[in-house]
């Protein structure tokens, strides 16, 4: 089903190392690694500070309206690779680019980036705790608009679009609720619907359903699919739900830092 | 729009009035901590130092320096000094129908003194001193209501006395204004004579009492004699229950071969209050005549030295002395023929810087051109211009190639010193304690600096995955570092202002709370006894307040500053996992 289509985002080569965590032992072997830098032996400390690589030089492409799940171990980098696909880490080295443009790189495009283009919802919902439901689903608004364009109009335009989003997640009785006083799977509707206020292209959703119960679980699905019909957006969902797996139009596996089904891989796509 | 919103929901919290107050606590500690320490400090220095001028010349032996104009001129030539003027100090005992005490004689040239010392700011005004006799912590409410007002009968100081004239013109003024009637007007207008009277009699009584010490107090029972006059602390008089123009017996002696003076008497015209216990307990003031008459001595006990500036005293108490070190070489003269026998010499051609008048115990030295002393023939009287040789001047004097006059005092015993010097160990025990303080002080400073940072950082801390949510929706890093930095300096503005504010207000009205808690309680947080300080003092280093505030509020923002920009140039997810 993708051929013929133009990709909106496309990874190359993408390779992300974590820092090797820094207990007093790595930090001497650091301070030792300077000292060999010094002296000319360039090696032994580049050896130290590679890292704990994650991404191994992945290849990927997200065409226009598909639901792309991405499946794998725990520990393999989905939800490294979502993040990153997501402009909410840099990578070590490779490329994302969304329609042709780098997004890794940081500054106001970036920024731009995530609060216009991307609609991110992660597995434990991340909200403001000290904002109420509706004023949460608001601040990537808030964020878009400056003081003059909020009160002169871009106030009730997004208010109205927000109050609509709870509706259809069926939160509006509690718009007033903050996240302290909402279930899991009240949360993570809140978290949908603040993802989804600006109209991104793009939804990138980390296990959604990975913190709630099978029936929210299912609940929250239903919910997603729902509104994909509804808006015709992309999604990138990283999941352990076989089931969930299933019904996305494509699935790639993540294994050990590499992207394992063949299909899913950069040289099947077409261009 | 996000920075605004956010920044405004950040501060207007529960937990924001908590943080708020916690540092104005603080800011209240360190604000109050130090100007009660500075206000103590400073009185108690005060107090020490009572009567003392800035600096003194002195001989170790008691009342040994001559009382010459020499001297005090070779001391005004020097540099930085301001005035100068003699004192005696002798001790004495005072009887009081049975009993038998010590005090202090202290002569003085008053109108001379009070230059050198703050003495008219510590004689009392008739009113003050009918106040103060009394004990007000056993008198009745109606008893102190009788006392103030017999005491308004009597003129206060020269400012209060200005006052009430003030208020009597006034009331007269207002009474004209509507037209009262003629009875009311007339009794205006003799308050106001009569308060025109007081303030004439107050500004003039002070001198009034200097004119009754230099010049004596009319005998009530012989108009034409005068009774030499003292001048009494306060603690003296209330403890011999005695009051203005009452008579106390004194008893002395100078040891130079004088008689003994037993039981003479003196009149009290003014009573003083210095603020040290001690000088007010012992010490009576009487003129520098009376003084010597008394204890029979023609010398002085040395000379107060008031400087320009009591910063210079190191350099100018060094040159006092070589100036007064410098008379005795100055006296040197070319040698004279002496005739033999009790043989009177003219004085003024031998030393023309002395005055002849002023000298007493004096002798004449006879020296070879190497410097070495032949002969010193003592001067027993001096009379005119003229002294009297003791003992006939026997050899022979074509010998001798100068002749000095020997000031009758040996400049090794004099010393300067300033009131800090002759205070030293007491200064020194204040000194520890003002250092134990300063760091106590100081680590109340830290601790108070270290809560604002520790609130702060906190505050910040709490807020840093808030912050990588709003940068993983879009907001910029700057925008983010506003809203934590914006919440923090915000936080420690209010803090700042409101604990600064009634941290001043407390020391400010550091009495009245303490009033207050012993009205409550019966418990006095400051015993007045133990320093004789009536009540609390505080001052405020208003250079010092704003170096501790600034130093918090800078401390205040890299506690703030530091987690948030920390936080806002980390790639957003880690923010997002930080905790």
């Amino acid at each position: 089903m993708t051929e013929g289509k133009y990709p909106i985002i496309s990874v190359r080569g993408l390779v992300k190392n974590y820092p090797i965590q820094r207990t007093d032992a790595s930090l001497l072997a650091r301070a030792f690694g300077r000292a060999f830098n010094w002296t000319g032996r360039l090696d032994e400390w580049k050896k130290l500070n590679v890292g704990l690589p994650i991404l191994k030089g992945v290849d990927l492409d997200v065409y226009q309206d598909e639901t792309l799940a991405i499946v794998g171990p725990s520990g393999a980098g989905k939800s490294t690779l979502l993040h990153l696909m997501g402009a909410l880490d840099a990578p070590t080295a490779g490329t994302i680019l969304y329609r042709g443009q780098d997004v890794g790189r940081g500054g106001r495009s970036t920024d731009e980036y995530r609060n216009r283009r991307v609609g991110l919802v992660f597995q434990f919902y991340h909200l403001f705790p000290d904002l109420n439901a509706l004023e949460n689903v608001l601040v990537p608004a808030m964020v878009a608009s400056s003081v003059l364009g909020w009160y002169g109009g871009a106030r009730s335009r997004y208010e109205k679009r927000a109050l609509e989003l709870l509706a259809r997640v069926r939160l509006e009785s509690r718009l007033r609720h903050r996240p302290a006083q909402l279930s899991g799977g009240e949360q993570q509707r809140v978290a949908i619907a603040r993802a989804l206020l600006l109209e991104p292209e793009l939804l990138l959703c980390d296990e959604p359903t990975g913190n709630l119960d099978r029936k929210t679980g299912e609940e929250v699905l239903e919910l997603l699919w729902e509104l994909k019909a509804k808006s015709g957006q992309t999604y990138v969902i990283v999941t352990h739900d076989r089931k969930l797996a299933e019904r996305a139009d494509r699935c790639v596996e993540m294994e050990d830092g590499h992207l394992r089904d063949a299909k899913a891989s950069a040289e099947s796509a077409p261009g | 729009m996000y920075k605004l919103f956010l920044t405004i929901r950040y501060v207007f919290k529960p937990l924001s009035i908590v943080t708020i107050g916690a540092l104005a606590i603080s800011v209240i500690i360190f604000t109050f901590a130090p100007s009660i320490m500075n206000g103590f400090q400073d009185e108690f220095h005060k107090r020490i130092r009572g009567t003392m001028s800035d600096m003194s010349l002195r001989s170790d032996r008691p009342l040994d320096v001559p009382y010459l104009e020499s001297i005090e001129k070779s001391l005004e030539s020097v540099p930085g000094v301001k005035a100068v003027a003699p004192f005696i100090e002798h001790p004495a005992l005072d009887r009081h129908v049975n009993k038998i005490d010590y005090c202090l004689i202290h002569g003085i040239e008053p109108r001379r003194e009070e230059k050198v010392s703050e003495l008219r700011q510590f004689i009392l005004p008739l009113r003050d001193w009918i106040l103060a006799r009394e004990d007000w912590d056993i008198a009745t409410p109606q008893k102190k209501k009788i006392i103030e007002g017999y005491a308004r009968v009597y003129p206060g100081s020269v400012e209060q006395s200005k006052l009430e004239l003030a208020q009597a013109e006034q009331a007269l003024a207002a009474a004209k204004a509507r037209s009262a009637g003629a009875e009311e007007i007339k009794s205006g207008e003799a308050a106001v004579e009569q308060a025109r009277h007081a303030l004439d009699f107050a500004e003039h009584q002070i001198d009034k009492v200097y004119d009754w010490l230099e010049n004596g107090y009319p005998d009530p029972n012989d108009p034409t004699k005068r009774i030499p006059a003292v001048l009494a602390g306060l603690f003296f008089m209330k403890i011999y229950d005695l009051d203005i123009e009452s008579v106390v017996k004194l008893t002395t002696a100078a040891g130079e071969g004088t008689e003994v003076q037993q039981d003479k008497q003196f009149v009290i015209v003014g009573a003083f209050r210095a603020g040290s216990h001690d000088t007010d307990r012992r010490t009576l003031y009487m003129s520098l005549k009376t003084a010597q008459s008394f204890i029979g001595t023609q010398r002085v006990s040395g000379y107060a030295i008031k400087l320009d500036d009591f910063n210079e005293a190191r350099v100018v108490r060094r040159k006092a002395l070589e100036a007064v070190e410098a008379l005795r070489g100055k006296t040197g003269h070319p040698a004279q023929p002496l005739a033999a026998g009790g043989t009177e010499v003219d004085l003024g051609s031998f030393a023309p810087e002395c005055d002849p008048k002023k000298t007493g115990a004096m002798a004449l030295e006879f020296r070879s051109t190497s410097g070495e002393l032949l002969e010193a023939l003592p001067i027993q009287a001096v009379a005119g211009s003229v002294a009297v040789l003791a003992s006939a001047a026997t050899m022979d004097h074509t010998v001798a190639e100068t002749v000095r006059v020997r000031l009758g005092y040996n400049p090794r015993h004099l010393w300067v010193k300033t009131w800090e010097e002759q205070n030293e160990n007491l200064l020194k025990a204040v000194g520890m304690e003002r250092l134990l303080i300063k760091l106590i002080t100081g680590m109340i400073v830290v601790a108070a600096s270290a809560s604002i940072f520790l609130v702060l950082f906190m505050s910040v801390q709490n807020k840093v995955r808030e912050l990588g949510i709003l940068r993983a929706v879009g907001g910029s890093n700057l925008g983010a570092l506003q809203i934590f930095l914006g919440q923090g300096m915000l936080l420690g503005g209010i803090g700042m202002l409101l604990g600064s504010a009634l941290g001043l207000l407390v020391a400010h009205y550091v009495n009245q709370i303490a009033n207050f808690i012993h009205m409550l309680t019966g418990w006095h947080p400051f015993p007045p006894e133990v320093y004789y300080l009536e009540e609390i003092p505080s001052k405020i280093y208003w250079s010092e307040l704003v170096a501790n505030a600034g130093i918090t509020l800078v401390l205040g923002f890299f506690a703030a500053a530091v987690p948030a920009i920390i936080a806002a140039y980390r790639p957003p997810i880690r923010a997002i996992r930080h905790d």
